[in-house]
């Protein structure tokens, strides 16, 4: 791990601990791990299909968390978060990443259908294998749900997210080579459906408008779209370049999970987005990820 | 001679007849599927209307542990007072919003100062705030002749009186109503009287469950 990548994870588990430590030894304690494959169909996020190259990955991902209840309505959850991917063709997209996370839930009532709403915020940084991904990034949520029946909980809510690239090297004289530095405002909402005591479904949809990255090949169009251009060595193509442009992404998701008992389930999901850009520079990527989960 | 060797004596073959006389109830509980239902509660009245509580019911207790209730399923008489110890080592905020009981413990660790006394006939629910997949059922029975079945579906109501009487059967996943179960059954004629409910039951659906790890786009 290079040294600033070695110092903004201190920088993380310092902030984490500070949060953690602020918390009585009475908190919950949870710990999460997952470990599946993730496949996604356009991981150049490229309009041409002569652009686009999917892959497989290896994905594993770990969570420490602590909930303390400051009264019977509401509590504060504080959240260490290590993440991973190894791709099986492009290993410049293998990343390891680390984040902090603090959430406050309000529940709105006395019961389990009442209503909650939840503000969240994280940090983190991802370090990939080519400098040009690596950076900060920090999420923001605000999420308003309830549980509409024994079975069934539905929730919405607005997102904010930033990515701070840390590389700046421009190819274009006078157009930023910060091609990772990325900015969105979103909404989503999403329904869970538990049909027994094993078998869970959801469904997920939302929008997102702001700043996108896309590797493809030189064009006029492109060009014109982007405000950021820099080389993208991750598919080890020299024909590709990497372009940040603004545009709109609609996603729709759907899971199923199966509980295999109280502390372990294996979850199939899958996400299509498609994202509308200037110059009409539209691209889908189709996202499916299995994993098995574990809480302990 | 004193009589009161004589006196004991025959107080002793009273009881011993009285007890040679009662009765009791054989409850079998399955599902449709001829699965046998544990924890549920069988519930006898004597059709004279004739049957009273204690006195002074004895006290209960439900506990925490593991953030789950336990027992899972309570049955007591009306009147009784229950305590509900936290054993966890987290804060739990219990709470029921049922007809028969309304109640809240704010949150807390370790035993609450005062029981609840459960005053009044019928199912109470019980939650926690906090973790919303705690789930307990009281039973609160106008009468003191009951049973919960074990694990394969048994349960015995024993020491009845040998008259006429009504048993009826409720689950936390019963389908229908209590009410519907209801059979009269004579103990006057036979002492040993075995029931057997085939319920129409709903599907239990737990909320505590692994993250189903969900994958997040990328921009």
């Amino acid at each position: 791990m290079p040294m600033h990548a070695s110092r903004n994870a201190r920088a993380v588990l310092f902030l984490w601990a500070g949060l953690g430590a602020a918390l009585p030894v009475r908190a919950d304690v949870v710990v999460d791990v997952a470990a599946g494959f993730v496949h996604n169909t356009n991981l150049t996020r490229a309009a041409g299909v002569q652009d686009r190259r999917p892959d497989t990955a290896l994905s594993a991902a770990g969570t420490f968390a602590r909930y303390e209840a400051l009264s019977g309505y509401d509590g504060v959850t504080v959240a260490l978060d290590l993440r991973g991917e190894v791709y099986d063709r492009y290993s410049g997209l293998d990343f390891a990443g680390i984040g902090a996370s603090a959430s406050y839930r309000r529940k709105l009532g006395l019961g389990v259908t009442a209503p909650y709403v939840l503000v969240a915020a994280a940090i983190g940084y991802d370090d990939y294998r080519v400098d040009v991904r690596d950076g900060h990034r920090v999420d923001a949520r605000v999420e308003l749900g309830r549980r509409a029946s024994a079975s069934t909980d539905v929730a919405a809510g607005l997102t904010y997210d930033r990515r701070h690239a840390r590389s700046d090297v421009p190819i274009v004289p006078g157009i930023s080579g910060a091609i990772f530095d990325l900015r969105g405002y979103g909404a989503f909402a999403r329904v869970d459906h538990a049909l027994d005591a094993q078998w869970l479904f959801g469904a997920r949809v939302g929008v997102r408008r702001g700043d996108v990255e896309s590797t493809a090949q030189r064009s006029r169009a492109i060009f014109e779209a982007s405000d950021a251009i820099a080389e993208d060595p991750a598919f080890r193509d020299p024909s590709l370049f990497g372009y940040r442009l603004p545009g709109t992404t609609v996603s729709l998701g759907g899971t199923i999970s199966y509980a295999i008992d109280d502390s372990s389930a294996l979850t199939f999901s899958y996400l299509d987005e498609r994202t509308r850009a200037a110059q009409g520079l539209d691209y889908r990527s189709s996202i499916a990820n299995l994993s098995f989960a574990h809480r302990f | 001679m004193s009589l009161r060797p004589i006196v004991a004596a025959l107080a002793c073959a009273l009881a011993i007849s009285a007890h040679a006389q009662q009765a009791e109830v054989l409850a079998t509980v399955k599902d449709r599927s001829g699965k046998p239902l544990a924890d549920a509660v069988v519930v006898a009245v004597p059709t004279d209307g004739s049957a009273r509580s204690p006195a002074r019911p004895r006290d209960a207790a439900i506990f925490q542990v593991d953030k789950e209730f336990t027992p899972r399923v309570s049955v007591v008489v009306t009147g009784t007072a229950i305590s509900f110890p936290n054993n966890d080592s987290v804060r739990h905020h219990v709470y029921s919003f049922s007809t028969a009981k309304k109640f809240e413990l704010p949150l807390y660790q370790g035993v609450p100062a005062s029981p609840v006394v459960f005053d009044k006939a019928g199912v109470v629910i019980l939650g926690c705030n906090i973790h919303d997949w705690m789930v307990a059922y009281v039973y609160v029975s106008e009468s003191p002749h009951f049973a919960r079945t074990d694990a394969e579906g048994k349960a015995t109501i024993a020491d009845l009186a040998p008259k006429a009487w009504t048993v009826r059967v409720w689950h936390p996943q019963l389908e229908g109503t209590e009410e519907q179960t209801t059979r009269a059954i004579d103990l006057g004629r036979q002492r040993r009287v075995e029931v057997a409910w085939s319920l129409d039951t709903k599907p239990e659906v737990r909320v505590r469950r692994a993250p189903s790890s969900r994958h997040s786009g990328s921009y």
